[in-house]
């Protein structure tokens, strides 16, 4: 998962050398504003195939809260 | 009856959203903007009322879109104001809040024909900083302009929000609006740097109020 995750990251930031880890805030990746949030939550759930509501999506504070959500659909 | 026009300042609650939402859409419309939530979203007044009435109520702190942020001043048990004041990143990204938020509330489509048309002017973002207040949304209301109303919320909220955490305020301000500058440098804020849009003085001003001493 965590493999995937981050190629959609690679993917959405245009950045193939992209490095992020369950600690990885957007204050900590350039151009992670409000519009690429929107298309990489857009994007995680086209690819993986999972829904989040707009609350699961503001309780996201960290790439590790990311990931725990999504194993968690993804189980589900 | 004698007419008390000394202003007695509250903290907001859930009851009072559509105030709120009346706030920042008249903070919004000042006829100098480059986008609004109005504008972005495709909203008339009534249906922004409407639809941000109910998304004003959630209670995740941190962010401009929660009844959590506001203060309202009333004069004679009447509404005079409102203003928003939060500190950046006390709860995550403000601006990643508030996406979820509006994703939330509105459809995935009308989400993403809103952020195309921020998209168009990403040149005059500003970044708020992580730990610094973040004055928004705020208007008076007729008849109450003049009396200083606006500042008396501001001054109110922020020695509030500060006897726990002193940090420097920050406002974002068209460039053209005049009468908000003048507000501002009027409450103790000083011009930091300004994002153009286009040749003809449209763009964002950062202006900053260091911390109460």
């Amino acid at each position: 998962m965590y493999e995937e995750l981050t190629q959609i990251f690679r993917d959405v930031f245009a950045d193939p050398s992209l490095e992020i880890n369950r600690s990885t805030t957007a204050a900590q990746v350039r151009g992670w504003d409000s519009i690429t949030h929107l298309k990489l939550i857009v994007t995680i759930e086209e690819v993986l195939g999972i829904s989040f509501t707009g609350f699961e999506i503001m309780r996201m504070q960290n790439v590790g809260d990311m990931l725990d959500l999504i194993e968690q659909k993804r189980r589900s | 009856m004698p007419v008390n026009d000394q202003p007695i300042i509250r903290r907001a609650t859930r009851n009072d959203t559509p105030l709120i939402a009346r706030t920042i859409w008249l903070a919004e419309h000042t006829g100098i903007e480059l986008y609004s939530y109005g504008s972005l979203f495709d909203l008339s007044y009534e249906t922004f009322i409407k639809r941000f009435s109910e998304l004003l109520k959630n209670d995740e702190p941190g962010h401009g879109l929660t009844w959590k942020s506001f203060w309202i001043a009333e004069i004679n048990h009447e509404a005079a104001g409102c203003v928003a004041l939060y500190r950046e990143g006390e709860n995550g990204s403000s601006s990643l809040l508030m996406t979820g938020l509006l994703m939330e509330h509105f459809t995935r489509q009308e989400v993403a024909s809103a952020f195309a048309k921020l998209e168009a002017f990403r040149s005059v973002h500003i970044v708020q900083t992580n730990g610094n207040y973040q004055l928004d949304s705020g208007a008076t209301f007729a008849p109450h302009h003049g009396k200083r109303i606006f500042g008396s919320i501001f001054n109110h909220a922020y020695k509030e929000l500060s006897m726990e955490h002193p940090a420097v305020v920050e406002a974002q301000v068209w460039m053209k609006n005049d009468h908000a500058k003048k507000v501002y440098v009027g409450l103790g804020f000083i011009e930091r740097y300004q994002k153009e849009y286009n040749a003809s003085g449209m763009g964002r001003l950062l202006m900053t109020k260091e911390p109460i001493q």
